[in-house]
């Protein structure tokens, strides 16, 4: 896929075109930020709502304006038209069809192979090309990492603790619950295809890991605030794994199962009663279409990313955040969206506000992932354009930690640090992005620092868009960087407000953790100048889409699971906050191993008959509605 | 406003009304999402997918409030109508808590101020009276209320909020809460203070009841909480700023902001409700606190898209009736000001109350029992610490049916509770009455006790008896025996926990975790249970910065603009939550201040405009 960055800019132009709105809005006399020829195209409009439409308005006077986000209504919502039957070349049949074949849907096929049913795994991607994202696979208590690499025994119920501490109650308890209890136990079993020798010598030293002491890089941090965090996390040679796993899929387990690759899911098929009865995919070369029948369907295929008119749809408050100088999902890691499309299209609930999405709400102030030098390290103190601390800049969470900065202007930020930062920076928590703090990093930071004190007086560029104020005292720092009188009081008082804090131990601003409460005071000083901190929307995947129960049922009208549909992965909401985070490195693949070998589990037990569907129960329903009806007439007035 | 309940049903049966967009998609049955109610205007019918209808419609001359898009700035009213004009300092707009103590601090550092109320004088009123804060000097000489560390209850409050509310505004509570109590009851009597009542507080022995929670899983809880008369309070205070000079315009609505041709504030029309005639008010700052819009359908179908679509059949949204009109957001939108986006946080609009509602004695759904859903199952931690989020994983479950289970020890268990907002106060004669009801239920054994709440109406729920959760569940017509198999696993399995202090299932906390084994058992059955979407007020909207300046388009603050209390965003979580009960008047009053404050400062030149900068 081609590279395309989409600035807010470009999405107000793109978006207003053609919208019958901005017509409308246009006849009361409202001047529309749209191009004039795009208002007369009015009539056509329908048929090609894109979806996302900002506009910014101005009254009549010009006195009054408005910037704002109208929601596409969605067609991509609607049902698409079946594939003639004649163009459907072959059709198959197997106990389960799993849709994706990225870490949750390998590890469910992997699963209900190793249990003895035949499944049938379509993926988009050609078998010459196939690849996988990423390769952290975070877990707790996995046997295989406590004897190899002296992981300790994480009590689960911490992990889950902490885990609902950080979405706030907000997410599926139950999967949670089995990710905490599970996970470790998952990634051993992932592993078990793989001959000893050839998993013993594929994995890297793992990060944040200290092999001689079994524990974290000096320093590092398991706890900031009331936030904790785990290590080490390991990252097996994920194509290897899958590998293995694969064979054993369609040539040991004797199932008959089968991967078919180059190959589309379309939609679901449904019967009458809407039970999902398999789906009809399109083979990409030949663009037939193959229709396979299954008596359970999991939908697996990850995020929606990359497909525009879902994100315009679903992630309304992360478009609203972006300011001028952000650009939308630049790093085109995505998948399309289709899984979760073909879902909403038999019925599905679709998740309600924020969809998390993997760093999409996050400046990186701290450090962007991938970067060995990253700007903003939280170790510093950080001001806002006026030069006034802002936030507390090193809040557990790493992805959680910049949300003060979505709701304030980003043309300037400055951070300040010391002389004694490249010692500071080992304390980091082991999580996704932060820098793992090694001799060689720090050693990195400290060259970074002296060639900046060498540069005093000019601009130094440390690289990955770093760009240091070298100074003896703060206000060299400032003077050199040319900023106003006003701003460099502020940062003057802030400052030394900051480290009377640091001292006492106790943040009476911003309540920052007083083991990272380090005070910023021993020269030379170092000013970094943020301009227009630009990653608010650079997610790499988004993180939810359809509710699920606890057996990862997908949830249709009135929260009921739809019968015969599952989905597992990045499909399916409920295992983050408000957005992905990170108590360990890896939690992503980490979780998509673990749960979708759960919805292997519970797609088990529903062919088994130990869990069941409402309308299976032996009483038709459960609920007399004539009672209820004459209930809710006598309640229909409301309180007086 | 004309009262009126909208159903989620409704909502969407209105939605796909006449929109082509809409009557697409409802015929595949897929939700609608943040639509529009289209009016049939002009352009209604080819409205685009969106439904969005752009008539105006005057209601009560108040402009546009039946339109979808209430972000379309409407005409300013003509200078021919506008009658009058007055000029001050500072005008308030809505004379709630928030604005009501700015206006106080404002008189008190020496300025101008007008308040603009919609409330007639003779009718007007204070809604709740709770005003939670900690470090209040009456509270902790009089009723020996304890030092509580700002920094513990800030970084608390950032957790139950995930670290999304703006830091300055919070700490701003933290550290200075108490102190405006005081502040804010000042001008009454000692007698009158001390006649005030505080709740989860053992009135003789000066300390929180026993067994009281101080902390659930982590999270932390505060008392007391005073209950001010505010009537007083307000007479007196109000009293002060006219002797100052403080203008109050009652039965006044503010109807837009004007602004000059920088996008600088400066000043409002206001619309007298008795004279039905314009007039200017023109003014070097203006606070907006005119609260929620919780009783604007246009902005709830809008700003609360996400409430909606969690909402089951049997939900009714915004069914209380008991907040403001939102004009005050709106007005500010169109002056360019930035709005929060997806989620806004409700007063108890994502919480079904389970755990009991407001007010109510008799609370269903105690969290001192497990709570089973449809099949059987324990679904969630029933003792999750906020109260509020207590029961988020509800909104993705089906309420269609769920079971309550308690044993003989309820009223006993009923003692530990966190004093939050909407916590029974374990009061002897409330622990009383829950025996008294528990009693009725086994005399009545076999057919179940009916303890449906008139008051509540709505849903069915049934206590049913017995001396083992078998009998009890024998006595439940037309229950599935797989069902019945569910729950007596899930029950036995809870207690298994209970033995170990290890919730394996939902990470109940162990010090809430009561084993269900000492008969007589109750089982209580909830069908339907409502009230998402019911919730008291609003608590988002306009995103300002720490000194409460209300920002704009570039995320700077617009010049002369300011807004406090529930019109604003960043105070409060995905929803509303209380580590104290009556956090939103604490924090209102506290923050109205604040907002005062900062107004001073600027008026000082203490703060400035990025644009002041050379």
């Amino acid at each position: 896929m081609a590279k395309k960055e989409i600035s807010r800019r470009t999405f107000l132009k793109g978006a207003t075109a053609g919208t019958a709105g901005v017509a409308a809005a246009s006849v009361l006399g409202v001047s529309a930020f749209a191009e004039p020829d795009a208002v007369s195209g009015a009539s056509t409009a329908l048929a090609e709502d894109t979806g996302e439409k900002i506009v910014r308005v101005l009254d009549g006077n010009g006195v009054t304006r408005i910037t704002d986000t109208l929601y596409s209504t969605g067609t991509w919502r609607l049902k698409k038209e079946p594939a003639a039957e004649s163009s459907i070349t072959e059709s198959l049949t197997a106990d389960v069809l799993i849709l994706g074949n990225g870490y949750s849907g390998a590890a469910c096929a992997l699963w209900l192979a190793e249990q003895g049913y035949k499944v049938i795994v379509l993926e988009n991607q050609s078998e010459d090309r196939f690849s996988l994202f990423g390769g952290d696979q975070a877990v707790i208590n996995s046997k295989y990492i406590q004897e190899h690499y002296g992981a300790p025994q994480i009590d689960p119920l911490e992990f889950y603790h902490n885990w609902m501490l950080n979405t706030n109650n907000y997410c599926n308890q139950a999967l949670c619950m089995k990710f905490a209890q599970f996970s470790g136990d998952s990634f051993d079993w992932h592993l078990g295809h793989t001959p000893a020798d050839v998993r013993d010598s594929m994995f890297g030293a793992p990060s944040y890991w200290d092999m001689e002491k079994k524990s974290m890089r000096e320093g590092m941090l398991d706890k900031i605030g009331d936030l904790r965090f785990y290590a080490p996390t390991l990252r097996p040679n994920q194509a290897t794994v899958a590998k293995y796993n694969r064979q054993f899929i369609e040539n040991e387990s004797g199932t008959g199962s089968r991967h078919i690759f180059g190959c589309h899911a379309e939609y679901l098929e449904q019967d009458a009663d809407g039970t999902v009865t398999g789906a009809v995919a399109k083979l990409n070369d030949t663009g037939d279409y193959i229709r396979v029948n299954a008596k359970y369907t999991v939908i697996a295929t990850g995020g929606f990313g990359s497909n525009m008119e879902m994100v315009s749809d679903l992630l309304p408050d992360l478009l609203y955040f972006m300011q001028d100088h952000d650009a939308l999902h630049a790093q085109q890691t995505d998948r399309d969206g289709s899984g979760i499309a073909m879902a909403i299209q038999a019925g599905a609930k679709l998740e309600q506000g924020p969809i998390p999405t993997m760093d999409g709400r996050l400046t990186w102030l701290n450090g962007g992932p991938g970067q060995g030098g990253s700007p903003g390290h939280p170790q510093g103190v950080w001001f806002d354009s006026y030069g006034k601390r802002f936030q507390n800049e090193f809040w557990g969470t790493i992805e959680h930690r910049g949300f003060p900065s979505l709701f304030m202007n980003r043309d300037t930020i400055y951070c300040l640090y010391d002389s004694d930062l490249p010692e500071r920076l080992r304390h980091v928590a082991p999580a996704h992005g932060s820098t793992d703090p090694t001799e060689g990093n720090i050693s990195s930071w400290q060259s970074k620092l002296e060639a900046a004190y060498a540069a005093k007086g000019e601009v130094y560029n440390a690289g990955s868009g770093i760009y240091l104020y070298a100074g003896d005292t703060v206000e060299e720092c400032c003077r050199y960087a040319g900023m106003s009188d006003r701003v460099k009081e502020n940062i003057l008082s802030s400052l030394a407000q900051y480290n009377e804090y640091a001292h006492a131990g106790r943040d009476e601003e911003f309540g920052r953790a007083p083991e990272v409460l380090f005070p910023v005071e021993n020269g030379p000083f170092f000013l970094q100048v943020v301009q227009e901190n630009a990653l608010i929307a650079n997610y790499m995947v988004t993180m939810g889409g359809l509710y699920v129960d606890g057996e990862q049922r997908v949830l249709g009208d009135e929260f009921l699971p739809i019968h015969g549909l599952f989905a597992t992965g990045n499909t399916t909401g409920g295992r983050f906050g408000r957005d992905y985070f990170t108590p360990t490195n890896g939690v992503s693949i980490g979780i998509a191993v673990c749960l979708g070998r759960e919805c292997g589990k519970s797609v088990q037990r529903q062919l088994e008959g130990s869990i069941w569907y409402r309308e299976d129960s032996d009483r038709p329903s459960y609920i007399d509605t004539s009672a209820f009806a004459s209930a809710s007439g006598e309640a229909s007035g409301g309180p007086s | 406003m004309e009262k009126k309940d909208i159903t989620r049903r409704q909502f969407l049966k209105g939605s796909a009304a006449g929109a082509v967009g809409f009557a697409a998609l409802s015929m595949f049955g897929v939700n609608a999402f943040a639509s529009g109610e289209p009016s049939g205007a002009p352009g209604g019918a080819s409205g685009g997918p969106s439904g969005f209808s752009f008539a105006q419609e005057k209601n009560e001359n108040h402009l546009i409030w039946q339109i979808e898009d209430w972000k379309i700035a409407p005409d300013p009213i003509p200078e021919s109508r506008i009658t009058a004009e007055y000029e001050t300092q500072v005008l308030i707009i809505g004379g709630g808590y928030a604005g009501n103590a700015a206006c106080l601090e404002l008189n008190e550092e020496g300025y101008q101020v007008i308040v603009v109320e919609n409330q007639a004088e003779a009718t007007y009123e204070l809604r709740g009276g709770d005003e939670g804060v900690i470090n209040s000097k009456f509270c902790q000489e009089f009723w020996g209320a304890p030092e509580v560390d700002p920094i513990e209850f800030y970084n608390n409050w950032m957790l139950n909020c995930q670290n999304y509310a703006n830091p300055e505004l919070v700490m701003k509570f933290a550290q200075n809460g108490g102190e405006s109590l005081d502040w804010h009851i000042s001008r009454c009597t000692e007698q009158q203070k001390q006649s005030w009542d505080v709740k989860f507080w053992s009135h003789n022995n000066e300390e929180v009841r026993p067994n009281v929670l101080g902390e659930i899983g982590g999270l932390k809880f505060w008392a007391p909480t005073l209950h001010p008369e505010q009537g007083t309070v307000y007479k007196l205070n109000r009293a002060y700023c006219e002797e100052q000079g403080t203008q109050y315009f009652f039965n006044c609505h503010a109807e837009h902001l004007l602004t000059d041709d920088s996008g600088a504030v400066t000043g409002a029309v206001i619309y007298n409700n008795e004279t039905e005639e314009y007039f200017r008010i023109k003014a070097e700052y203006v606070v907006i606190s005119t609260g929620g819009f919780g009783t604007n359908e246009s902005m709830m179908k809008d700003m609360l898209a996400d409430l909606y679509a969690q909402m089951q059949e049997q939900d009714e949204m915004g069914q209380m009736g008991a907040d403001r009109d939102g004009s005050g957001i709106a007005m500010a939108v169109w002056a360019g000001a930035q709005h929060e986006q997806c989620c806004v946080p409700t007063m108890d609009g994502r919480q079904p109350w389970l755990t009991g509602n407001p007010g109510l004695t008799a609370a269903p759904g105690h969290p001192q029992g497990i709570w089973l859903d449809w099949q059987g199952k324990r679904f969630m931690n029933e003792f999750w610490g906020t109260l509020e989020h207590r029961c988020f994983p509800m909104l993705i479950h089906s309420r269609e049916r769920m079971y309550c289970i308690y044993d003989d020890k309820l009223p006993e268990t009923m003692q530990y509770v966190a004093p939050a907002h909407g916590s029974t106060d374990p009061a002897d004669n409330t622990l009383a009455t829950i025996r008294t009801k528990m009693d009725e239920a086994y005399q009545n054994r076999g057919q179940g006790a009916d303890i449906s709440s008139g008051e509540m109406g709505g849903y069915n729920m049934m206590v049913y008896a017995g001396d083992t959760v078998e009998e009890c569940l024998s006595y439940i017509p037309d229950i599935d025996e797989r069902v019945k198999a569910n729950i007596m696993e899930s029950w036995a399995h809870y207690n298994e926990m209970c033995s170990t202090g290890r919730d394996d299932e939902f990470g109940r906390d162990p010090k809430v975790m009561f084993p269900l084994d000492q008969g007589p058992y109750y089982v209580q059955v909830i069908d339907k249970q409502a009230g998402i979407g019911n919730f008291m007020v609003t608590v988002g909207g306009l995103w300002t910065d720490g000194e409460q300046r209300v920002l704009g388009p570039d995320w700077k603050p617009i010049r002369g603009l300011f807004a406090s209390g529930n019109t604003t965003s960043g105070r409060f979580g995905r929803d509303y939550f209380t580590p104290m009960m009556g956090v939103s008047i604490g924090m209102a009053v506290c923050l109205g201040r604040e907002c005062g404050r900062s107004i001073g400062k600027q008026i000082r030149g203490e703060i400035f405009y990025p644009n002041d900068l050379s």
